[in-house]
């Protein structure tokens, strides 16, 4: 294993741009306050690094080689450099952080206070605090838009997401929702915001143009996050509460598959380089895979303690 | 920056919503290997109003019939706690999703010291004839349901309290099963009898 990771760190070092973030997921082990390195690929964790408190969100930048890690319990953002997969920076802040995002060029980074019913922008390069913005109650889950001009965030308690203009930091509208919306993605040409509304076992669409619900699936018990395939033709959504991945058909928006898998899935993230989807399983402490194409489960890669992986875990993946 | 901004700062120092749920679930998971048949182990977990007689902490138990649909995602069940020490656990028994589990429970109500509980008890029979491994596994929010919880309603409180309740069924039905097997072969009299 030691070998495996001098290896790829050495060719990472000599060619940046041949093991980008996306040859890899970070996934957050909330009971273990690390997080655990895994190669997509090879399907191994080839590090386990040491964050903060109760690590629950990713957010990672492809493009200037980092990876954030928000620990709320521990009130702070780890920085991972993942051209050397160590962490090398903490920031320290006033607030709990829950999901975070980045903005395009990787310059700030957003964290959904969930304590404080805030979206808290930092500098990403030293966790100062640029601006701060009121949105509603609760909120958890982040997704940036294709343009990278506007912030949606997940609004727990208070049922709706707020649509954040990213250059003015003013909340442009509030869209009601399902009940208790949390993870959320974007199809991959931008047009439809997928919200998992964990009380109501639904996703709704919502049609980025006007910022209009138009449509709503429903999907198993206690849903917490969904992707997208990267053709736009499938949605994948971990229902934490029935141990189970539902299968969207995007065409006709109705459920076609539900896949068992290991206990109270959180996280998902589509691998576009290996056709592969991957689910972070909280209780049994696994990262589970699925062939995007056969539906089938593949070998699950032992990770560390209740892992979560909330957010853009794996990069780049559009 | 703005003055909303400047504003915006302070206001992160203030109260935090009380509405919020936590968002850093707790877990606990406890194993026990039991000598008796599978059906047997199966037999007694599916009849609740038994538990008084294998759960020491367990004084009274309450059940009321399946309801409809539209209550839930699945046929349920509820079953009412009523403990030794005077604290309450009120559940909604789900159907489960895998063949090996006999129990899928959420927390419904009931003073217990804990929030948004799952609990999940399963029965894993073995290739040694008469064992089974029975793994019972949590997942909740401490009973206050915030990251800075009042001492009582803390992370350490509620995962005392569940470690506690686990540990001593599974002992108890693992006591019961294996010294009394006549106290629950009552269940299956027409069996005997035919």
């Amino acid at each position: 294993m030691q070998q495996l990771l001098s290896r790829l760190l050495l060719l990472g070092c000599l060619y940046p741009g041949l093991l980008s973030a996306s040859d890899f997921a970070y996934i957050t082990n909330q009971g273990e306050h690390t997080v655990s390195v895994v190669n997509l690929k090879d399907r191994q964790v080839v590090s386990t690094l040491k964050v903060g408190q109760a690590p629950v969100g990713v957010a990672v930048d492809s493009l200037n080689h980092k990876a954030y890690i928000s620990n709320v319990e521990g009130r702070s953002i780890s920085v991972i450099n993942t051209l050397q997969q160590r962490v090398e920076q903490t920031f320290n802040l006033p607030i709990a952080p829950v999901g975070i995002a980045l903005s395009k060029s990787g310059d700030r980074l957003f964290a959904a206070d969930w304590y404080h019913d805030a979206l808290v922008v930092l500098d990403a390069t030293n966790g100062h605090t640029l601006a701060q913005v009121q949105v509603g109650k609760a909120p958890g889950g982040l997704q940036l838009s294709r343009d990278g001009t506007t912030l949606y965030v997940a609004n727990r308690d208070s049922n709706d997401i707020s649509v954040i203009d990213t250059r003015s930091y003013q909340e442009i509208h509030r869209v009601a929702v399902g009940q208790h919306p949390f993870g959320l993605n974007l199809s991959p040409d931008g047009r439809q915001l997928y919200v998992v509304n964990v009380y109501s076992n639904s996703v709704s669409v919502m049609d980025t143009r006007n910022d209009k619900v138009v449509d709503s699936i429903a999907v198993g018990d206690h849903p917490y996050c969904v992707t997208a395939d990267s053709d736009g033709r499938r949605l994948f959504v971990t229902n934490t509460g029935e141990d189970s991945v539902s299968v969207i058909d995007l065409a006709t928006k109705k459920e076609i598959q539900k896949l068992r898998v290991p206990g109270t899935p959180e996280g998902v993230a589509y691998d576009a380089e290996h056709r592969q989807v991957l689910v972070a399983s909280w209780m049994d402490n696994v990262l589970v895979v699925i062939d995007s194409s056969s539906l089938k489960l593949l070998p699950s890669v032992t990770v560390g303690s209740q892992p979560r992986a909330f957010g853009n875990f794996i990069g780049s993946i559009h | 920056m703005n003055l909303r901004c400047t504003f915006g700062l302070l206001s992160l120092f203030i109260q935090p919503s009380v509405f919020a749920c936590g968002p850093t679930p707790q877990k606990v998971v406890e194993t026990i290997e039991i000598h008796a048949p599978v059906n047997a182990v199966v037999e007694v977990l599916t009849h609740p109003e038994l538990m008084p007689r294998w759960h020491p902490m367990v004084e009274k138990v309450a059940t009321t019939p399946a309801l409809s649909l539209s209550e839930g995602a699945f046929p349920e069940q509820r079953r009412e706690l009523m403990l030794r020490n005077g604290q309450t656990l009120h559940e909604r028994l789900r159907q489960p999703g895998k063949p090996t589990v006999v129990e899928d429970s959420l927390m419904a109500g009931g003073n217990f010291p804990m929030s948004q509980y799952r609990g999940v008890l399963e029965v894993r029979p073995s290739d040694k004839g008469d064992v089974v491994t029975l793994v019972w596994s949590a997942r909740f929010n401490n009973q206050a349901n915030l990251l800075d919880a009042p001492a009582g309603q803390d992370n350490a409180t509620a995962i005392a309290a569940v470690t506690a309740f686990y540990l001593k069924g599974l002992q108890g039905l693992k006591h019961y099963l294996e010294t009394s097997p006549d106290q629950y072969s009552y269940h299956t009299p027409q069996t005997k009898e035919n």
